[in-house]
């Protein structure tokens, strides 16, 4: 059985029942333009990619990461910071799918 | 259907020791200082919460007793069941998911008969800092392995006399296998991972 990490848990996970997303050359570009190295494929275990696709837990998961890197980078007004995040991921995942 | 007598007996005992274990505990925070927690406050109604499948039976039982157990609130367990189930407790963590027993107010619709983690749930600093994002910034939470742990152990003596497992599950998959075994649709002597996988109930 093949298996993959869980970007999210870091747990083994078969691939089969992985939810893996490949970036386009837009994706890739945008990726890179942030001073990140983009990666062929984002995997997700099942678990996760049911709580991250969903339009409330989903933009909760980002939140609590992107607050806690903050504070761990020891930026004073993270929670501040991770409220806008949030209230901009709640906005887009209100947002129709074109 | 009526459970089998020494699954009932069980249930009683485990009922009795989850009262004792919390009145001593609520004893002990109060006596030693002021507690923070307000009412309409539920950040550690958004923390991962698992229970064995016989507390499961107790939550469900209170519910149906309590005729709460309606359509709405059991497609509410099932949606966090889905959501849940075999989730990795940082995730579940993070995605700061309500208890499905939390109502629109806030409260918890099952009070008098929640778990024992959440009857020993007390903050006693700053309950902003309870909430599941912030924490590990402070200790608000009023550490509570000793009931928790001590009622664990009476589970584990009363279970094993039946021949019983003991499996922690997470909250809503073992309040619905609570309600199966009551339905007669599940026999908790036969419960291991693999027929709890058979038996979903979402």
């Amino acid at each position: 059985m093949v298996t993959e990490t869980c970007q999210l848990c870091g747990r083994e996970w078969p691939r089969d029942k992985c939810h893996i997303i490949k970036p386009t050359a837009e994706e890739v570009a945008q990726i890179e333009a942030q001073g990140e190295e983009a990666l062929d494929e984002y995997v997700h275990c099942n678990p996760c990619w049911k709580v991250l696709s969903d339009p409330t837990s989903g933009p909760a998961v980002m939140r609590g990461l992107f607050e806690q890197g903050l504070r761990s980078a020891g930026v004073g007004d993270a929670e501040e910071r991770a409220d806008k995040y949030h209230g901009e991921l709640i906005k887009r995942a209100a947002k129709p799918r074109s | 259907m009526t459970l089998p007598s020494s699954i009932e007996l069980a249930l009683r005992q485990l009922r009795v020791t989850r009262e004792q274990a919390a009145l001593e505990f609520h004893q002990a925070v109060i006596g030693d200082g002021a507690v923070s927690c307000q009412r309409g406050c539920s950040n550690c109604c958004h923390y991962p919460l698992y229970i064995s499948v016989l507390e499961g039976i107790l939550v469900y039982q209170w519910l149906a007793d309590n005729r709460l157990w309606v359509q709405g609130l059991r497609e509410r367990f099932l949606e966090a069941a889905r959501q849940t189930w075999r989730l990795s407790i940082q995730t579940w963590m993070l995605s700061n998911a309500p208890c499905p027993l939390l109502d629109d107010d806030q409260l918890c619709r099952a009070y008098k008969g929640r778990p024992l983690y959440c009857r020993t749930a007390y903050s006693r600093g700053e309950p902003h800092f309870c909430h599941p994002h912030r924490f590990l910034q402070a200790d608000s939470l009023v550490a509570r392995h000793e009931p928790t742990a001590a009622m664990a152990e009476a589970e584990a003596t009363m279970l094993k006399k039946l021949r019983l497992k003991r499996m922690l599950l997470p909250f809503a998959p073992s309040v619905l296998y609570g309600e199966c075994v009551c339905k007669g649709l599940f026999d908790l002597r036969e419960a291991d991972s693999l027929t709890l996988e058979a038996h979903r109930p979402w």
